[in-house]
């Protein structure tokens, strides 16, 4: 299984970021989740972005992108670096579901089959 | 009480006079007798009062996990009604002024230069504003967020037409307006404040089983009949607005966005230079801008496909798209070009409505649409801002057991207006659900501090003690229209009145 970012369905609200911090660290901030929203707020341009075990998912709205390890992204800002620096996402393994699948309030987050 | 699952703990008085930033504690004592958000807030204005203070607050449960916890309120005496009003804060303003440290930011006196402040990690910094003084609300927002290195740095701020001594200038919120109907945007610039900026790390504790309690609670509240949908016309089609009326800007409709911790995206952003269906990010700049003011959109119909260049103007000067409205439709002016140049001119010219002629009540512009008594009632009491819709949403009077009463459905919303700026709870989601009625905000404050006390009598209490104490400050100036005025309506404003003190 693996997490599922459905971008169009996002609604920038930002309750997975504390949600998975939560599984984290127990305490109510977004600073060290392993998803981050990026947004550029006057283009109204955003979506998720998911740090994993291999790789950094960006979901963009129109289309996901999977970037390496060290690779450059186009048009990401200082602002967004942090996620680089935050644990991988383990899909709260020892939880029945994910806390950001069970906080999204769109579904735009969801487990699919690998 | 466990206080650290709601608060920082600090107070931020900041005086322009003296040029000075000073931390007080927020006590136990504090939470104890007032709760937060506005209830707190006016405390801070009485114990500053003779400083011309404005105070921005934040609930108990502002930035935590309890659903639509967005909100917070800034106080202090309004320039058109000349009264003390809460306005509420939302969007990610005041999950960040929390965060970046402080519960309470006083702001005291005035400053013979223009300044800023600077909130981030438990320091305050009241820093030179002379590079942004003169910019609009969009280039101060830009180049604030440029100088901290981070574009997620909030802002409260004004745009020319606060710096020019508009009395209908309004508060910005980022490079958004906000509900601001009271002409505060003038109140910072009469003290050439230009900004608050706010960013911070901060985090808070959570009590055991909070977090699971509250996603019940989101749970139901996505059950309501409005979530099918998203977005501020869908609202405003709740609200009565005809699908015709909304066409001209329904076809300019990108995305919707949410509150912080909000299930419904009460904010549409409409495109303006570039297609609506456009996914991949813009190469301009501004290609739109983002509608979160209901009452401002309505205001602003009359304008049909003109309205998102001139929305688009209002926020860049900083002014309240409600007066706006009423002042372009007095005036006949429906063309965009036209209505661009009269706000560009409007931001600069100093006056208020009475000098344009538009007929309002103590000061404000009417709430379109509405003639309800209930509706005229909420605006004659001046406390909390009517940018917020005057009913409920998604449902009717009946849904949420009220009569046909106007007092007694004044009073359902004025109660939940100072609830959820007491608990610092979005108020449109105060609105939104019968599901999530006072009981089970009082519930959630009870649980995330551990308070037995927090009970919905107890809350609800606060909120009529609130309402008596701004009242006791000064009724709002003005007169009532002809249209308006009514034995009805003195009968109905004096059984409001004695219902606080009860």
């Amino acid at each position: 299984m693996e997490l599922s970012v459905e971008s169009l369905k996002c609604i920038g609200c930002r309750i997975c970021e504390y949600a998975c911090n939560y599984h984290h660290d127990m305490d109510c901030s977004p600073n060290g989740a392993s998803l981050m929203l990026h947004r550029a707020e006057k283009r109204d341009y955003f979506g998720m972005m998911v740090k994993r075990e291999k790789d950094l998912l960006l979901a963009r709205p129109e289309g996901p992108e999977v970037v390496p390890p060290g690779e450059q992204v186009e048009g990401a800002g200082a602002s967004s670096k942090p996620i680089l620096m935050r644990a991988p996402c383990d899909l709260c393994e020892d939880e029945d579901e994910p806390f950001c699948v069970k906080a999204c309030p769109t579904g735009c987050l969801s487990m699919v089959e690998s | 009480m466990d206080l650290e699952n709601a608060y920082m703990g600090r107070i931020l008085v900041a005086d322009l006079n003296e040029g000075t930033c000073e931390e007080e504690e927020l006590t136990e004592e504090m939470v104890n007798e007032h709760i937060g958000g506005a209830a707190i807030n006016l405390a801070l204005y009485k114990q500053h009062a003779d400083r011309n203070p404005i105070v921005f607050g934040t609930g108990l449960l502002t930035g935590t996990f309890a659903p639509s916890s967005c909100a917070g309120v800034m106080t202090g005496k309004s320039p058109v009604s000349g009264r003390v009003c809460h306005v509420p804060l939302s969007w990610q303003t005041a999950v960040e002024i929390k965060y970046s440290g402080y519960d309470f930011v006083v702001v005291l006196g005035e400053s013979e230069k223009p300044v800023r402040l600077w909130l981030h990690d438990e320091l305050a910094e009241l820093a030179d504003a002379e590079e942004v003084w003169g910019q609009d609300v969009w280039q101060t927002t830009d180049k604030l967020r440029y100088e901290h290195g981070d574009d997620y740095v909030q802002l409260i701020g004004i745009g020319p037409a606060g710096e020019k001594g508009c009395r209908v200038a309004q508060i910005s919120e980022g490079a958004w307006g906000s509900r601001d109907v009271f002409g505060m945007g003038f109140t910072l610039g009469a003290r050439k404040l230009k900004a608050i900026a706010m960013r911070g790390l901060g985090s808070l504790e959570v009590a055991d089983g909070f977090l699971d309690e509250c996603l019940e609670v989101q749970q139901g509240l996505r059950k309501g009949a409005i979530f099918e949908k998203q977005g501020l016309l869908a609202l405003l089609e709740d609200l009565g607005v005809s699908a015709a009326d909304l066409e001209p800007i329904q076809q300019k409709v990108h995305r919707h966005s949410a509150a912080f911790n909000c299930a419904y995206a009460a904010n549409t952003y409409l495109m303006i230079d570039e297609p609506p269906g456009l996914l991949e990010e813009s190469k301009q700049d501004e290609p739109g801008l983002l509608l979160n003011d209901p009452a401002g959109v309505i205001s602003l119909l009359f304008l049909k496909e003109g309205l998102p260049v001139v929305l688009r103007e209002i926020n860049r000067q900083g002014l309240d798209p409600v007066a706006c409205g009423a002042l372009l439709a007095k005036e006949g002016v429906s063309e965009a070009e036209e209505a661009v140049k009269r706000v560009k001119a409007l931001a600069g010219e100093g006056v208020g409505l009475e000098d344009a002629g538009v007929e309002n009540v103590y000061g404000l512009a009417p709430w379109p649409l509405s003639e309800a008594l209930e509706a005229r009632l909420i605006q004659a009491v001046s406390i909390f801002s009517h940018a917020v819709p005057l009913s409920p949403l998604g449902g009717g009077w009946a849904d949420v057991s009220v009569g046909e009463d106007p007092a007694e459905r004044a009073q359902w919303w004025l109660d939940r207006m100072a609830v959820s700026s007491i608990l610092g709870i979005c108020p449109i989601a105060a609105l939104l659900s019968p599901e999530f009625g006072i009981e089970k905000m009082a519930e959630l404050g009870a649980k995330a501090v551990d308070w037995d006390g927090l009970t919905e009598e107890a809350l609800l209490k606060q909120a009529r003690k609130l309402l008596a104490e701004t009242h006791a400050l000064g009724e709002a100036g003005g007169t009532v229209p002809s249209s308006w005025a009514s034995a009805d309506l003195d009968g109905a404003l004096e059984k409001l009145r004695q219902g606080w003190e009860g």
